[in-house]
């Protein structure tokens, strides 16, 4: 049997090693445009603030692909698939597949705003924008969007010397991850190492001459010599479209829950697949590493005929403001129809809310200590209800079989 | 080596805390809990102490959150284990372990967790009460792992 993978990303990757883990005999092909070996893209806001090797970046080497038995094809711009075929034409050979993994990623969004002409504008989603964007020497930044890449990218480059400015349009920052009142002590720890923010307003053109010297919102003028969007990631699925595999209603390729696709002998995984959500069961393309990785096992499993079902997609994004760390997990307060509470504590500089709906937890938003975060993720994703939180505990057998359980019940769920 | 993990028998336990000790001493250098792999949770009403330590989960979250390619699976001694060098001390690991068992250091900025001192875990040669043992994997009694 011949497997071959579209893309070299986590998913890409994942997906190759696990079906060499469990049928070496398999023929695996990893098709890629890039010519990289395998990187981590959420490493390169630390390489751009300079805390980190540009060659650290880098998670394989070419020698690892032949090792583990992977043909690979980079450098190669997929043209078609002919999924009736079971083929696909690139720029430069055409290959026949029996399977297919689609682990094609996203791109970042940059909105149809005047002045794209211009140079100075930049993303921050793969190498080649990394190092376009060491080699510009601006003086000020402005930021568009500020979800964890915008956040990251702000601060890295505020940690090379530069003024920089985030313009976020909704009317708190990071929007899809924090509630509004954790999203505020973000942004006065921001404000605090120098960073502008402002929030309910869009960045609607880029001007200057030949090289963007302002940019106009909303309301007003910012000047500035760099711009980078960071306003989201779209699912980079116009191959599947092409080739008349189903697309969801958030963009994604549409997968069940064994990955496949509409099409019987492809599958899809990572940040172009659409999944859904494991509380909320939602339609979601998660976006996230962890994910990605999880659905590329699966739908390599599946593929090689080993049934497994995913689980869902669970939101976990971490990160750091004046090296404080946050962190969100699951669902924000406003996520869900039904009525959510909160429980929220703060002590010192520590903050954390937890969010249930009637029955049981399904998020949780911390600053500062993190470190029963992970026991909260995990009693959110096992879709336990508070009830059987509290029959476990109050069982003295069952209690010390789980002490994580008891400690963090005693830090978070003690006014219960 | 092989086949052979951590068996924690909680009725032993006396929450002496010698654990936390040598494990920091031997891995950091100094005597701190804070900076030890395993930590002793004491349940001061009931008497009752429990040590929790890697739980060594199959398909384990700490290694399919890490962004760095730091995290791998050691074979010979069956968990995962860290690669400082590689490292980049961003966290995600960190909440992704439902046992609060992955620790942030944070002096070096890293992830640190259990490797089992190379095979030769100090905080079972020093539990006095037998409440830590490193043994095969057959006699495993405790209910470690489940949530």
């Amino acid at each position: 049997m011949r497997v071959v993978i579209i893309g070299n990303g986590a998913a890409g990757n994942q997906a190759a090693e696990t079906i060499k883990q469990h049928s070496p005999d398999i023929e695996v092909i990893m098709l890629a445009r890039e010519t990289y070996p395998l990187y981590s893209p959420c490493a390169l806001p630390d390489c751009l603030s300079g805390n980190l090797e540009r060659s650290r970046l880098f998670l394989k080497t070419e020698n690892d692909y032949r090792a583990r038995g992977i043909e690979t094809a980079f450098g190669q711009t997929v043209e078609r698939i002919d999924v009736q075929e079971c083929s696909i034409t690139t720029d430069q050979a055409v290959y026949h597949y029996d399977r297919l993994i689609m682990a094609t990623g996203s791109r970042a969004a940059i909105p149809p705003v005047s002045g794209k002409h211009l140079r100075g504008y930049f993303t921050l989603k793969s190498i080649d924008d990394l190092d376009a964007l060491l080699d510009y020497k601006p003086q000020r930044v402005v930021v568009a969007g500020s979800g964890n890449i915008g956040m990251e990218a702000a601060q890295a480059m505020r940690k090379r010397g530069c003024r920089v400015t985030i313009v976020e349009a909704q009317d708190q920052i990071m929007p899809r991850l924090f509630d509004h009142k954790p999203a505020e002590m973000l942004k006065h720890m921001l404000e605090r190492i120098g960073i502008q923010v402002v929030t309910g307003e869009r960045v609607q053109v880029m001007n200057g001459r030949d090289r963007i010297q302002l940019v106009e919102t909303d309301y007003g003028i910012l000047e500035c010599d760099m711009l980078i969007w960071a306003v989201g990631l779209s699912p980079e699925c116009s191959l599947a479209a092409q080739a008349g595999i189903e697309r969801g209603e958030t963009g994604g390729i549409k997968v069940d829950r064994h990955m496949l696709t509409s099409d019987a002998n492809v599958y899809a995984c990572g940040d172009c697949a659409e999944t859904f959500d494991i509380i909320s069961g939602q339609p979601v393309t998660s976006m996230l590493w962890p994910s990605a990785r999880r659905q590329a096992q699966v739908a390599a499993l599946n593929c090689i005929g080993m049934v497994t079902e995913y689980e869902g997609a669970f939101n976990v994004v971490v990160g750091e403001v004046e090296e404080k760390p946050f962190a969100a997990l699951g669902l924000k307060e406003d996520s869900q129809r039904s009525r959510i509470s909160v429980m929220e504590g703060e002590d010192g500089s520590n903050y954390w809310r937890i969010l249930l709906d009637d029955q049981s937890l399904v998020g949780m938003q911390a600053i500062g200590d993190l470190k029963f975060c992970g026991i909260v993720g995990g009693l959110i994703r096992s879709r336990m209800t508070l009830q059987e939180i509290w029959d476990r505990l109050r069982d003295p057998v069952l209690k010390m079989t789980s002490p994580w359980l008891a400690e963090a019940a005693e830090k978070y769920l003690a006014r219960l | 080596m092989k086949g052979q993990i951590l068996h924690i028998n909680r009725e032993k336990c006396v929450g002496c805390g010698t654990c936390e000790m040598i494990c920091s001493l031997v891995n950091e250098g100094l005597c701190s809990p804070r900076l030890s792999r395993i930590r002793v949770v004491r349940f001061t009403r009931e008497a009752r102490n429990a040590p929790i330590s890697c739980a060594a989960c199959e398909n384990a979250p700490c290694l399919l959150a890490c962004v760095a390619g730091a995290i791998y699976w050691d074979h010979s001694l069956g968990l995962p284990r860290v690669n400082d060098e590689q490292c980049i001390g961003c966290r995600q690991c960190n909440v992704s372990c439902p046992f609060g068992h992955m620790n942030f250091h944070p002096d070096k900025e890293n992830a640190f967790k259990c490797e089992l001192c190379a095979g030769d875990p100090q905080c079972a040669r020093f539990c006095w009460t037998g409440a830590i043992e490193y043994h095969m994997n057959e006699e495993l009694e405790t209910n470690e792992g489940e949530v």
